[in-house]
């Protein structure tokens, strides 16, 4: 009875940690509309393509490579604003991707102000590996570390000796720092929001007027770090602690 | 309890009236500093003191600037001091009022600290105050070298050694400072400078103790990694210890009964410090330069000892996909200075150098650590390929050899592209007007292509199904834990109390012995009787935790009943276990339906008592 009920948990465990997201029947038409979107970028007719992977986003699909993809037609069409912005979004979804990142620092040492897209903050210096990994894999960890604990309690429960209690203490550690990083990561995820300009040049207001003083200019592709949103207009704050406000229909996010 | 609280209260009295008596003298000058003018007097005066005019190189001076007739400091502007190395030490401002007329004045220190022997001109300090401009007369003072300071007259002197003498361009040595006191020392603050040397730290310093001519230090012991830049006879300068000296005066008078209160630094007895200036000896050092004799034209520069690998993230590789090349140099020196390794890759290669990643550790008081190189590789062609072994040249200082670290060569298989973009090098092109144009431009860069592996475009949202998986999987870890103490806990507990396993295993046990008393098939009617009425006493021995079997009814009775088994119950058992007994003594015409009535009854009896408990 023991021995079953440890397998259940580290069988409901692992397969909630390692399943990986895998094509099935029920994707077959979206599929064949990223396939025929894929031939026309081959076929270098870039605005088509981003055409149909916007559709795809647009209904429902989430997916990091879907994003990488807009992000090179947008980038072939020179609309590097978009490029960066659905690279920022792939980013989301696939935090290691090596041609992700060269694509998109690239994309960004084309834009006039060269503008980081790494936000800074303390809680980013503090759980460092926040950004190398995404939702799902943060969820995964923290599963994996709320196994290792509960097994380590049993193990110390058992076995009541020095080597189990302390390895109790350090994987409760673990576990609360898991839970305070994947915490952190799903608060910032949908509290901190990256942002695009999506126009060629775009003033910075000081507020939500187009007669306010113009703070600062900022051009396409500028990644900015929005901090408030009303109906028309977005506040946005640099990594520089330069702040302002602009139109919400040029920023991207 | 009456008569203390009347004492208390007396003697809160006198001490209230003193307070207040305090307190408001204070309080009234505490409004009249607030609300009196910033400027007293018309007469602004600015002076500048120093408490010594001649010291050695190791003292320091207290220079005094006081500004009077301001209650704030309106800002000094110190004259260029490069001769000494200065420290503010702190404002202090004071109020007097005589025959009515307010004095205040504002007094600020520094602790100058001399670098070099000589005679030197403090210049005017200055001050602006509306419009006009106050300067104090410059103070000449003379510093002296000063004695030499002898570890067998002193009780606190440095010392400073390195470890290696005639060390390798690049060669690490460590230098060593030690401080070595017979008193108590506070605020110490160590300067070293090390012009043609490249200084690493070794972590924080430590303190021992030890014993020169009989006498007890306590030493602090601090070490630098330093790597010669040049060759030559390279001079390290005295390093500089600042500190101040704590002095204890403790009075010599036993008899006191109050010494103790005295000698507590709580009770009034205020610890005396000094500042001093310890300087070391400067330590020259013949650096020798690379052998010539066997010197490879590409020597990396490196001196130690170290090793080089080189991994590729995949074997297997399509044309235009990237497989990361890492290539990692590890070991003791001054591998901080290890260049990016030159790939010498065919040109079907597209090369991305990442920024090196450098990790320095110490052990024990060696420097070592291990920089990585990455780069994406990007193949241009099909085929296989091999990445030619890579290698950089070191001196080894001990064997004073030129060594030559070397990676294996790696195959690569790189398969033809599927339907890839094709790679050019390629960038957005703007026009003047500021309008983007579709077409491209060629400048030698590109982005990485599409990704066209369909399976690796699934939706990655998290659906509600998974959601709930994920709740599931942390809230059954911990339901698991529950149950697996709790049994682990039972077990135990069965393991270790007698009385408890006894207990719960009683009518298993006699449920599998009536069930063998059945099926054995006995003929003698007593000795069935007989059996049976010793698993019925065993069951009730195992459930009250009694030894043996030889008690009577009437004890079971009492026992039950003590055990808080209902009434009726123990009434039914004393009344079975009687019947048993007559039944053994009865006469052998007793027939096989008597006992399984008894059998029945006492398996209905033991169902009963098994469901109370």
């Amino acid at each position: 009875m023991k021995k079953f009920v440890f397998g259940l948990i580290i069988l409901i465990t692992l397969s909630v940690g390692y399943s990986a997201p895998t094509v099935s029947a029920d994707d077959g038409p979206y599929l064949d509309q990223i396939a025929k979107g894929n031939e026309l970028y081959a076929n270098k007719k870039y605005d088509a393509a981003a055409r149909i992977y916007e559709s795809l986003i647009a209904g429902g699909i989430q997916n990091g490579f879907l994003y990488y993809n807009l992000g090179n037609a947008y980038f072939r069409q020179g609309k590097i604003g978009f490029a960066v912005l659905n690279y920022l979004h792939a980013r989301k979804w696939l935090p290691r991707d090596e041609a992700l990142e060269a694509n998109l620092n690239y994309a960004i040492q084309e834009t006039v102000d060269q503008l980081d897209w790494r936000q800074p903050g303390l809680f980013k210096t503090f759980f460092f590996w926040m950004d190398d990994f995404n939702l799902v894999e943060h969820l995964r960890i923290l599963l994996i570390a709320n196994l290792v604990f509960w097994l380590s309690m049993v193990a110390w429960w058992y076995y009541r000796s020095p080597a189990w209690n302390m390895a109790r203490k350090v994987t409760l550690v673990l576990l609360i720092t898991t839970v305070l990083s994947t915490g952190t990561y799903y608060y910032l995820l949908n509290h901190s929001k990256t942002g695009v300009v999506l126009v060629k040049s775009l003033d910075i207001k000081s507020a939500t007027n187009v007669d306010n003083v113009t703070l600062f200019k900022l051009n396409e592709g500028a990644v900015v770090f929005i901090k408030k949103k009303t109906t028309d207009w977005v506040e946005i704050e640099l990594a520089d602690g330069k702040k302002g406000w602009a139109p919400r229909e040029f920023i991207g996010y | 309890m009456i008569g203390n609280h009347t004492t208390t209260s007396n003697l809160n009295k006198p001490i209230k009236s003193k307070i207040q008596k305090k307190i408001f003298p204070l309080l009234c000058f505490f409004i009249l500093f607030l609300l009196a003018p910033e400027v007293y007097s018309q007469d602004l005066g600015i002076t500048a003191s120093v408490d010594k005019t001649e010291l050695s190189l190791q003292d320091s001076i207290k220079l005094s600037i006081t500004v009077s007739g301001v209650q704030n400091s309106p800002g000094l502007e110190l004259p260029p001091l490069p001769d000494f190395r200065t420290q503010s030490t702190g404002t202090s401002s004071s109020v007097q009022i005589i025959n009515r007329n307010m004095q205040a004045s504002v007094t600020q220190t520094f602790r100058l600290t001399p670098t070099r022997e000589g005679t030197f001109v403090i210049g005017s300090v200055k001050t602006q105050f509306k419009g006009n401009t106050y300067a104090t007369d410059p103070i000449t003072v003379v510093v002296k070298k000063g004695a030499a300071v002898n570890a067998k007259d002193s009780s606190i002197f440095a010392k400073a050694g390195i470890s290696n003498k005639q060390p390798y361009v690049n060669e690490q040595v460590v230098f060593k400072i030690k401080l070595f006191r017979k008193i108590e020392a506070r605020n110490l603050d160590i300067r070293m400078s090390y012009d043609n040397f490249r200084k690493e730290d070794l972590g924080k310093g430590g303190e021992h103790n030890q014993v020169i001519n009989g006498i007890q230090y306590r030493v602090y012991e601090q070490s630098v990694a330093l790597f010669p830049t040049r060759p030559g006879v390279l001079e390290i300068p005295s390093a500089i210890l600042e500190l101040d000296v704590v002095y204890r005066d403790r009075p010599n008078i036993p008899t006191d009964p109050y010494s103790f209160f005295k000698n507590d630094p709580f009770f009034g007895s205020v610890p005396r410090s000094e500042h001093k200036v310890l300087r070391t000896d400067p330590i020259r050092a013949r650096v020798r330069p690379f052998p010539e004799q066997g010197k490879p034209d590409d020597f990396s520069g490196l001196v130690g000892h170290f090793n080089m690998t080189a991994t590729l993230g995949k074997q297997t590789v399509e044309v235009g996909d990237s497989a990361t090349l890492t290539v990692k140099i590890t070991g003791e020196g001054n591998i901080k200075d290890a260049a990016a390794p030159d790939l010498k890759l065919p040109e079907d290669f597209k090369i991305y150098p990442d920024q090196p990643e450098f990790k320095q550790t110490t052990q024990g008081q060696k420097i070592s650590g291990e920089k990585i190189f990455r780069f994406a590789l990007v193949p241009l062609q099909a085929g296989q390929m091999t990445l030619p072994s890579l290698d950089f040249i070191y001196l080894d200082p001990e064997k004073v050899t030129y060594t030559n670290a070397k990676t294996k060569p790696i195959i690569l298989q790189i398969t033809p592209s599927g339907k890839k973009e094709e790679f050019k090098m390629v960038r957005p092109n703007v026009s003047d007007e500021g309008e983007p144009q579709k077409s491209v431009k060629i400048i030698g860069k590109d982005i990485f292509p599409i990704h066209t592996r369909l399976m690796d475009f699934a939706d990655q949202r998290l659906t509600t199904g998974k959601k709930w998986l994920f709740l599931l999987g942390f809230i059954v870890p911990p339901l698991g834990f529950m149950f697996s103490a709790y049994y682990i806990q039972h077990r135990q507990r069965m393991k270790y109390d007698l009385a408890f396993s006894r207990n719960r295993e009683a009518y298993k046990q006699a449920q599998n012995k009536l069930t063998q008393l059945s099926s054995d098939g006995k003929n003698d009617p007593r000795e069935f009787v007989k059996a049976l009425s010793q698993i019925v006493r065993e069951y009730i021995g195992n459930k009250l935790n009694l030894q043996g079997t030889a008690f009577t009814a009437r004890e079971v009775e009492s026992k039950l009943r003590e055990q808080r088994f209902m009434g009726d119950h123990a009434e039914a058992t004393r009344r079975l276990l009687e019947k048993f007994e007559a039944f053994q003594f009865s006469s052998p015409t007793s027939n096989n339906a008597q006992t399984s009535r008894l059998l029945d009854e006492s398996l209905t009896l033991l169902k009963k008592l098994e469901k109370q408990v």
